[in-house]
């Protein structure tokens, strides 16, 4: 898996590709925790690139929503493959975040 | 039942993308669609990570042999480790407490999930644990014609 983070003052991209499973996962929570530490206002998690996620995956993507909620930061998630939509249905969990098209829809609504 | 094989990996998170490549050639191979595929996948992985993460504590020097019985109409998963007996009671407890929590949107916690979405995936899950040889995890999905069949015959019976 790789993680690739994009970041100014106020917005951060964080682009995940390969799969996300108790292997990998810890990478991609080590991103969002930094990110979260510094209290980027807005941070984006671009998962085009992501075919496979299981549920550390999905509990790694609730605490960075957690952990954003804390300092009333907004946590997005964008370009969901439909076998990763999946999962988050399994889990209930659509409603939960919000969730974008593209990666550009994410940075541009206002926050709730 | 047509065929049977084991594989017996190491409990390293880094194995379960083979065991993902293996479970989901073995659905192919039973006739499940691409999404019943990627599903039963999932709940095995889900069920491997359970292991290692409970019953192993995170040590990867344990084992998780996993059988794999193909049938005509559905495929069982047998996950077998030699770790910490778990708490069958607490575990049905836990997913029943995931399963409220869920449909209270926007309350959701990270754990349990993994538990959770094995229950919503398999049509059948069970556990058989003991201090002295470990837990076996079963797990059943029926082809969508055949879980027809077997919701009748149960409701029937």
């Amino acid at each position: 898996m790789q993680v690739i983070v994009q970041h100014d003052k106020n917005t951060a991209v964080i682009s995940i590709s390969g799969d996300v499973d108790l292997y990998s996962s810890p990478e991609m929570r080590k991103a969002i925790t930094q990110l979260s530490k510094k209290k980027v206002p807005l941070i984006v998690v671009n998962l085009k690139d992501v075919d496979y996620m299981d549920s550390s995956g999905v509990a790694t993507l609730v605490e960075g929503l957690q952990l954003t909620g804390k300092y009333k930061g907004c946590f997005r998630i964008a370009c969901l493959k439909p076998t990763v939509w999946e999962v988050f249905e399994l889990a209930r969990l659509d409603r939960v975040f919000e969730i974008y098209e593209t990666e550009e829809k994410a940075l541009k609504v206002s926050p709730l | 039942m047509k065929e049977s094989f084991d594989i017996k990996v190491p409990s390293n998170p880094r194995m379960m993308q083979l065991v993902r490549k293996t479970i989901a050639q073995a659905c192919e191979m039973v006739g499940f669609s691409e999404r019943e595929v990627h599903a039963v996948t999932l709940a095995v992985d889900e069920g491997c990570t359970n292991i290692i993460r409970h019953c192993y504590q995170g040590s990867e020097t344990g084992h998780i042999v996993i059988r794999v019985r193909l049938y005509d109409d559905k495929i069982e998963i047998i996950l077998r480790d030699f770790g910490d007996e778990i708490d069958v009671e607490k575990l049905r407890k836990c997913v029943k407490k995931m399963k409220r929590k869920l449909k209270r949107s926007g309350s959701v916690r990270p754990g349990g999930l993994g538990v959770m979405l094995i229950h919503s995936i398999m049509d059948k899950v069970h556990y058989k644990t003991s201090q002295d040889s470990g837990t076996v995890l079963r797990l059943v999905k029926y082809l969508s014609d055949a879980r027809e069949k077997e919701i009748a015959s149960n409701s029937t019976a």
